[in-house]
Formats: structure tokens, C-alpha cells, sequence
């Protein structure tokens, strides 16, 4: 499988023979829904083997992005290339090297897990081996013991892992994985994390979309910030949390007592409430001035997560780039 | 590698269709509707029956009637007294070939040859063995009586005249015993000379002369029904044949319906769910996956179609069973592309079921509603094929024709479905409303001004449709409501209506366009209308032999101006948008009421 991911390969639109390719290349892609503008001149490279995490807040546009990376959006402005594909003009050739996982499983309940496959394995031309394929992945995803079972009795998890493995049922060279653990219960989340990561350590690329920051940490060599449509940040978890330099500091308290008031709180911009004190992004002097009635028993300086970045990055509409 | 586009077809197609056997319950209601559709046939062709024969079959106004086709000598008595009578329902041909061919084709139950002279026999072809059979026979009969008794009448009437003037003149005969005489030679039936359209032609007929005493019923008059009675499938034919036609095509659609309801599942069903996503995430292209899901619906639906056929035909005697099956088909196929635009365009279940049950009313319409038209117009039902071939009637032009529309109809339908499911908003959401869509469509393809003034002159002239038939159905109830103020409201109403539709080309055009733009476009769009106005005023009068020359005078002159004026002033609101459209709208419908009105006024 790993020879498939060098991508040094012959250019389909002509423009350079023998150059690296990038997996992905979006240049100024603009969709609108009517007159909503859901994304904005965004413009992205993902290179073979790499792991790309797109966050952002709700009706960001992650989606909307992964669709359009995906082929399935097809009315949209600019480019989007996959392998050096133009995914509106060589759909078909593209898609085909393209697992794509839904924010919703959206699965045929009706169906066993394995006629759900093999329906998609003949989508995608696939015709030999098809039965050891599936065997194989039901096993990967832990459901080799319900392959026969209608999907409609599975729980949310088991249906969140059959929708992967339907994503790699042709084996593609780039995986897209929308919110690939959310409403998962924290077993099944790792579970998942856990075969993105082998996965990705097989050397597939990887497009995800998450919602947790720590979850885009852990996974991801490089993190796309998407608001209001726009990317507004790119580069990998350190860089982004560099980004945060300029705005408030992250700081950690610890106090004798830990009970604080509304107006304590208002002090921090974001902020955790640990078993002793409270982690968060706010002036030192002013934090510092709110929590002295608690009895400070330390107060540092931390760095910031990628989370308070985040924060800062959507608040502040910030649209330098790495 | 490429996919071959075939193997994503047959993949989708072979889904659904597994789908559909594994769904026990819609296999079992597919299966149960042939059942039920086939059970029926005897009780179809038993209603057909009686309500052919003016039998009693669900109260006393069921009573049916009798297709007659007359030809030969226009306006006699017999041919009025006949048309007086509900039960006979008279066609007048223009000759005897197309009267035969009517015959044959089961669209009259037979034909009533009228001579030239009340001497000459009352020619009447059927094609049964026993003519009491003929639905209405008995009616029929009854009138044919009359004639003959008035007519011997009038004879010896006139032989009494002529008589009593000879009397006048020194005749001294006894005058009591000339009027038995005279009525003794007169009172001999005249003959109803019973034929086979086999066999025999009106044009045979010779005077015959007085005396024959041949009973009108049976087959022992004249020219006989001929070898071919009884055989093939003439029981097919005359009256109650030509409702268990119309019952074999209305047996037939129901697997057509099915097929859509397969298409709202398929299509409506899987934007629902969000299962369609995944889908069009497989190198499959939309149109491959949309013609697959088509292709399926279309073999399920057909494979009932042709399971009904095969049972009905037994039962009702069809005769070209390829060709009716063939048109079965073409009708299945617009069935079918029509409600996968429904179904494209809808955005869940319920909305889904709300428009295909309007489809499938205006289906009925369309495929029944011109079989109870007069002959000449029944032709334009896409069903009228299947049940001309099914009546052993040869193809003509007119089932070409229809066959053709049906064919073309059924290619744009699949043509809008391709481009509508190629849109995101359409697949996705948000959908946008139907204007929006056509407005998108227009304007991409629409950039200069004299293709901008074709389709708003266009959109005008077609206007008149819905001028034409919103406010005549709004006129009687308002009439019946508000007495001579609803007369009033017509007016206004129409009025408005006119109005709203005339620019309707601008509604089309993306906003921005120049205000001269806008006028000029809005007084083109008044103008065509008012061409098509005062054309369709025109032949109105011509047909009702009304036609005055300063009332089409002052039309022609007045109205172009009128309309034009007034398209302008409900253009330039709507290009202004906001409030400035209805109260646009509002001023150019409240003038053009009040013409109307005035105008009515002078008039009466």
C-alpha cells in the first residue's frame, strides 16, 4: 500500500511533469448557498502521507469544504484538484482514489454491514476480492463478529466504525473523515482516534475535521482554522499556538478556595476550572486582583493550548496565516 | 482506473431492485395490486356492460349511453330525434370509411346510414351476431319506430289529399274504403336493413321497395352480420367494449404509479435520510446514479405493467398485445420522468407525497380526461393509442403523434431531472424556490437585450393562459356570492391577474437591469400580450358570428396601448423592488379594472 502514496507522478492537467503533486490542492474555492457565502476564497495544500485537521466553530464551512474536497459539491468557484485532478472535470478518477466518511454515517438500515459494503464496493468498480476485503475490514473496525447483522440493531459507535470502513472499501489513497468521533462515547472515540493514527502511520493521507482540539492535536501534522468561511489560520499545532502571542496571556491559579462568583470568572476570556483553581486566558494583573480574595497560593504564566488559539483566532477574526 | 459508467448503473440499479425484494411488505403490495387489479375484471367488464346497455348500476343516473356514428343525409328528423335521447349519444362522419373504422375500433357501438329519401331503408351496421346486444338497442329501436309511423303517416296523408281533390272534382269512389285501402298499402314497415362492416357497405343499400316484411331485429334482414361475428374478439367492440378499453388502460396505469412512488423512496427517500451522500462520494457520476435509480423504478414498474396486461388481455380480449404494450410503456416512461422531477425537487416525504398525489391527479386528468372528449379530440390522450391498438385498430398519424409528444415529453422530463440533480442547492439544500431555479437558469443563458425581449415577449403572450383561465374560474362563484358586485370583483380580479402575469419574463431576468431596460422590457411584454388578447378576442367573435368591425376597431387601438402602459408601470415597481412592486402592481390592476369596467358598461 505504500508505494501507492508517492506522489511524484505525471501532472493529468499538463502543468509539470515529474513535480510532486500535492494529495490536495484547493485554490480560491468560493461556495454560496443563495446569497449565504459559505466559504471564501479558501485556498489549501495537503501533501502526500501528511495529516491535515481542518477546526473551526459550527457553520464554519468545514463541511461545506470537505464536500467540495470530496467531489460531492460540484457547483462551487475556483479550483479543487485531487492528485493533480481537476475533482470538476475528472470526478470519477479522482473519487476513486477518495474514502470519504459523512458527518452523519448515513447508512441503509436496512442492510447487514456486509451487503452495505459490498453495494459500495461495486459503486466503486470494485469487483475481485471483494468478500475478503470486507471480511478484512469489518475485522480491522471491530465488527467481524456482526458482518451479517442488519445495521439498523448496531449502536451509534458501531455504525460511526462500519461508515469508516466503508470509507476504505477501495482502498483509497486519501481518507476524509468529517467529525469522525463526535457523539461518541470516550471508549469509542479513542478507539477511532486510535485507527485514524494507524492509519496514518501506514503513510495515508488524511483530511479530518473535528471539533476537539485536542483530538486535531493529536492527530494532525498541520491544522486549518476555518471561520465564517474563510481559513484563517494554517500551519501545524505549535504554529497556530504562536499565533496567540500577541493577545492575552494563558494563566494558571491555584487557590485555597476554589469557589469563585461570576465576576471572578469574568476576569478570564476562556477558561477550565481545575479541582484547586482555574486555567484560562486573561490579564495577569487583573486576574490576579480578581482572585486575591480566594487565598492565591500560586499564580504562573502557561502556554497557551491550541484551544485558547482558537478562541482568540474566531473572536478575533485574525486572518494572518502560517 | 476509470470506472465504466455501466457497472455504477447497473450497481445502483441492482441495489434498488434488491431493495425492493427485500422489502417484504412492498414486494407484497406490488404483487397484491396486480391481484386486486385482476380480480376486478370481471366486475369491470360486468359495469361496462350494463352502463353500456343504459342498465341501472349505481342509481338512476348511471344510465349509460350508446356511440352512434351517423352518416348520410344531414338534418332529418330521424337524426334529431335520435340526438334528443341521453342514451344515444350521435357522432356525425364525413364518410362511411371513417364511420367503418369507428366501428371497428370500438368507438361506436354502430352506424346509422340515413338515405337520401325517407323511401330508401334506414341502413344500420353492427358488427354482433345479435343486435339486441347493441347497448340502447331498445331506445334505438323505439325512435326508428316513430319515423316510420310519422312517415306513413305523412304518406297516407298525402294520398288523402290527392284523392279527396280527385273526389272534389266528380270522383265517386266510397272515401272510407280509399283511406283503408291507402293505409293498408302504406302501413308496411320500412326495412332496418342490419349489416356486417365485413360485408357489406351503406352505399349497397337500393331502395326497397314496400312491403319487406323483415323484422328489424335480428340478422335475418337483407345483408347479413356476415362469418366474422363471434370471431375475432368481436365481443371487444360496440359500446361496452370501448369502457372495458378504457377499463384495460386504467388497470394498466396502476403499475405506472407504482413505479413513482419507487422514484419518491429512491430519490426523496435518500436526500431524507442523508444516505445519498455517501453515494456521490463514489466515483459514480450523478446522471449514471440517477439513471439507475430511474432504471430500476422503470423495470419493476414495467414487469407489473406487463404481468396486468398479459391477465387483462385474456379477460377483455386485447388484439395487438405487442403494441399496447409498447404504448404501456412510452405512458410508464412519462409517468415515470415526471415524478422523478417531483421527486428531485422535493425536499422530504411528506412534501414528496403532497406533489406526486397532484401528479398523479393531473395524470388522470390528462390520460382520461380527453377519452370523454368528442372523437376528434380524444386522440390526445396518451392512452388513446394503447386502447386504438388494443381494439385491433391500425396505427395512423394521430397515434404517431401522440406517441411522439409522449416519447419527447418523457426526454425533457428526463432532461430537467439531469440538470436539477446536478445541483448542489436542489441535492443538498438549501433548496431554492422555483422562480429562483428558472431565474438562475434564465439568466445564465440570457445576457443581451433582444434575448431578454424574446422571453419577456414570450412570457407575455402566454400570460393569456392563465388570464384566461384564473379569472373564468373565479367568475361564477363570485357571481354566486356577491350577485353584480361579484361581477365586479371578476373584473378586478382578472385585472390583477392579468397584471401579475404579463412581465412575468422580468420576474426571470436577474435584478440590475437599467430602468430604460426594465420599461422597454415591460412594454414589450404588455404588447405581445395584447396581440394574443385581442387574436383570441377576435376568433372568439367569428365563432359566434358576432364580429364587429368598430369593437375590434377600438380593441386593436386601445388595449396595445392599455397593456403596454400598464406592463411598464408593474415592471418599473418590481425592478425598484420592496414595497414599490405591490404598490406597482396594486395601481396597474386598479386601472385596468376600472377599464375593464367602463369598458363593460359601454358595451351593455
Amino acid at each position: 500500500m505504500q508505494s501507492q502514496f508517492g506522489n511524484v507522478e505525471k501532472n493529468k492537467e499538463g502543468e509539470g511533469i515529474g513535480r510532486a503533486v500535492p494529495v490536495l490542492d484547493l485554490e480560491e474555492v468560493t461556495k454560496r448557498y443563495g446569497d449565504f457565502l459559505a466559504l471564501n476564497r479558501i485556498s489549501l495544500v495537503v501533501e502526500a502521507g501528511e495529516c491535515y485537521g481542518l477546526i473551526g466553530p459550527n457553520g464554519a464551512g468545514k463541511s461545506t469544504l470537505m464536500r467540495i474536497a470530496a467531489g460531492i459539491l460540484t457547483n462551487f468557484d475556483g479550483t479543487a484538484r485531487v492528485f493533480g485532478l481537476d475533482i470538476k472535470r475528472h470526478a470519477g478518477q479522482a473519487k476513486a482514489r477518495i474514502g470519504y466518511l459523512p458527518e452523519e454515517p448515513s447508512l441503509y438500515l436496512r442492510l447487514t454491514a456486509r451487503q452495505l459494503l459490498r453495494y459500495f464496493a461495486r459503486l466503486y468498480g470494485r469487483r475481485d476480492g471483494t468478500d475478503d476485503r470486507i471480511d478484512l475490514l469489518l475485522s480491522l473496525v471491530g465488527l467481524g463478529d456482526r458482518a451479517d447483522d442488519r445495521v439498523a440493531t448496531f449502536s451509534k459507535g458501531m455504525r460511526q466504525r462500519l461508515a469508516i470502513a466503508r470509507a476504505l472499501i477501495h482502498d483509497p489513497e486519501l481518507l476524509m473523515l468529517d467529525e469522525p468521533t463526535m457523539g461518541l462515547d470516550p471508549a469509542t472515540a479513542e478507539r477511532v482516534r486510535a485507527f485514524i493514527l494507524g492509519q496514518r502511520r501506514e503513510g495515508r493521507t488524511i483530511l479530518v475535521c473535528t471539533h476537539y482540539m485536542d483530538e486535531a492535536e493529536l492527530l494532525c501534522d498541520r491544522i486549518g482554522v476555518i471561520d465564517g468561511g474563510r481559513l484563517i489560520a494554517s500551519g501545524t499545532s505549535q504554529e497556530i499556538k504562536a499565533l496567540c502571542s500577541g493577545g492575552p496571556e494563558r494563566i494558571e491559579v491555584l487557590l485555597e478556595n476554589p469557589r469563585l462568583d461570576d465576576g471572578q470568572l469574568g476576569a478570564f476570556r476562556s477558561y477550565e476550572l481545575l479541582p484547586n483553581g482555574i486555567i484560562g486566558q486573561a490579564d495577569f494583573g487583573s486576574a490576579f486582583e480578581a482572585l486575591r480574595p480566594n487565598g492565591i497560593i500560586s499564580i504562573r504564566r502557561v502556554q497557551p493550548s491550541l484551544k485558547d488559539s482558537f478562541v482568540f483566532l474566531t473572536e478575533e477574526g485574525a486572518d494572518s496565516a502560517v | 482506473m476509470p470506472i465504466p459508467p455501466c457497472s455504477g448503473l447497473l450497481a445502483v440499479a441492482r441495489f434498488e431492485l434488491e431493495a425492493i425484494a427485500g422489502d417484504r411488505r412492498f414486494a407484497l403490495g406490488l404483487v397484491l395490486q396486480v391481484a386486486i387489479v385482476a380480480l376486478l375484471v370481471p366486475l369491470l367488464t360486468d359495469y361496462a356492460e350494463k352502463l353500456g346497455s343504459g342498465g341501472d348500476v349505481l342509481g338512476t343516473r348511471a344510465d349509460g349511453f350508446a356511440p352512434v356514428a351517423v352518416w348520410g343525409k344531414g338534418n332529418s328528423s330521424l337524426e334529431k330525434a335520435m340526438s334528443e335521447k341521453n342514451r344515444l349519444r350521435l357522432y356525425r362522419v364525413d364518410s362511411e370509411d371513417e364511420a367503418r373504422d369507428g366501428l371497428q375500433s370500438g368507438r361506436y357501438c354502430m352506424v346509422l346510414g340515413i338515405p337520401p329519401s325517407p323511401q330508401q331503408d334506414v341502413a344500420v351496421i353492427v358488427n354482433r351476431g345479435d343486435p339486441r346486444s347493441i347497448p340502447a338497442w331498445e331506445t334505438f329501436q323505439l325512435i326508428c319506430e316513430a319515423y316510420r309511423v310519422t312517415y306513413r303517416e305523412g304518406l297516407v296523408r298525402n294520398a288523402l289529399a290527392e284523392r279527396l281533390g280527385d273526389a272534389s272534382t266528380g270522383a265517386t269512389e266510397d272515401l272510407e274504403g280509399q283511406v283503408e285501402s291507402l293505409a293498408g298499402s302504406y302501413l308496411e314497415p320500412i326495412d332496418l336493413r342490419i349489416m356486417s362492416p365485413e360485408t357489406a357497405r351503406l352505399t349497397d343499400v337500393e331502395p326497397t321497395p314496400v312491403g319487406n316484411e323483415s323484422a328489424p331485429r335480428g340478422n335475418q334482414s337483407g345483408t347479413t352480420t356476415g362469418p366474422s361475428d363471434g370471431a375475432n374478439g368481436d365481443e371487444l367492440l360496440g359500446g361496452s367494449g370501448f369502457l372495458s378499453l378504457v377499463f384495460l388502460a386504467f388497470g394498466l396505469c396502476f403499475p405506472l404509479f407504482s413505479g413513482s412512488g419507487m422514484m419518491v423512496e429512491s430519490i426523496t427517500g435518500e436526500k431524507e435520510r442523508r444516505t445519498l451522500e455517501a453515494v456521490l462520494a463514489s466515483p459514480t457520476s450523478r446522471i449514471w446514479i440517477l439513471l439507475g435509480k430511474c432504471a430500476s423504478a422503470f423495470l419493476v414498474s414495467a414487469a407489473q405493467s406487463v404481468a396486468l396486461l398479459l391477465i387483462l388481455s385474456g379477460a377483455l380480449g386485447v388484439r395487438n398485445l405487442p403494441a399496447v404494450a409498447f404504448c404501456l410503456l412510452v405512458a410508464g416512461a412519462a409517468v415515470l420522468s415526471s415524478a422523478t422531477v417531483v421527486s428531485i425537487l422535493c425536499k422530504g416525504s411528506k412534501e414528496a407525497s403532497l406533489a406526486i398525489t397532484i401528479l398523479y391527479v393531473l395524470i388522470f386528468v390528462l390520460f382520461f380526461g380527453p377519452l370523454t372528449l368528442p372523437g376528434s379530440m380524444a386522440f390526445i390522450s396518451p392512452l388513446a393509442p394503447m386502447v386504438r391498438f388494443a381494439a385491433g385498430e391500425p396505427a395512423g398519424s394521430a397515434t404517431a403523434v401522440v406517441l411522439l409528444s409522449t416519447v419527447a415529453f418523457s426526454g425533457i422530463c428526463v432532461a430537467v431531472s439531469l440538470a436539477l440533480f446536478r445541483r448542489d442547492d436542489v441535492v443538498f439544500g438549501p433548496r431554492p424556490s422555483l422562480q429562483a431555479l428558472l431565474r438562475d437558469v434564465v439568466s445564465s443563458r440570457i445576457q443581451t437585450f433582444r434575448s431578454r425581449a424574446i422571453l419577456t415577449g414570450a412570457m407575455g403572450a402566454l400570460a393569456s393562459l392563465p388570464a384566461m383561465l384564473f379569472p373564468s374560474l373565479f367568475l361564477l362563484p363570485s357571481i354566486a356570492f356577491l350577485g353584480r358586485w361579484g361581477f365586479v370583483a371578476a373584473l378586478v380580479f382578472a385585472a390583477l391577474v392579468e397584471e401579475y402575469f404579463k412581465p412575468y419574463g422580468l420576474y426571470l431576468l436577474p435584478t440590475g437591469l437599467n430602468s430604460r431596460e426594465v420599461l422597454a422590457l415591460g412594454g414589450i411584454a404588455g404588447l405581445s400580450f395584447s396581440l394574443v388578447e385581442n387574436l383570441l378576442f377576435t376568433l372568439a367573435l367569428l365563432g359566434s358570428g358576432a364580429l364587429q368591425g368598430s369593437l375590434l376597431l377600438v380593441r386593436y387601438l386601445l388595449a396595445p396601448v392599455m397593456h403596454s402602459g400598464l406592463t411598464m408601470i408593474v415592471a418599473a415597481g418590481w425592478s425598484r423592488g420592496g414595497y414599490a412592486r405591490y404598490l406597482a402592481l396594486f395601481a396597474a390592476s386598479s386601472i385596468h379594472g376600472l377599464y375593464n369596467l367602463v369598458a363593460m358598461l359601454a358595451v351593455m
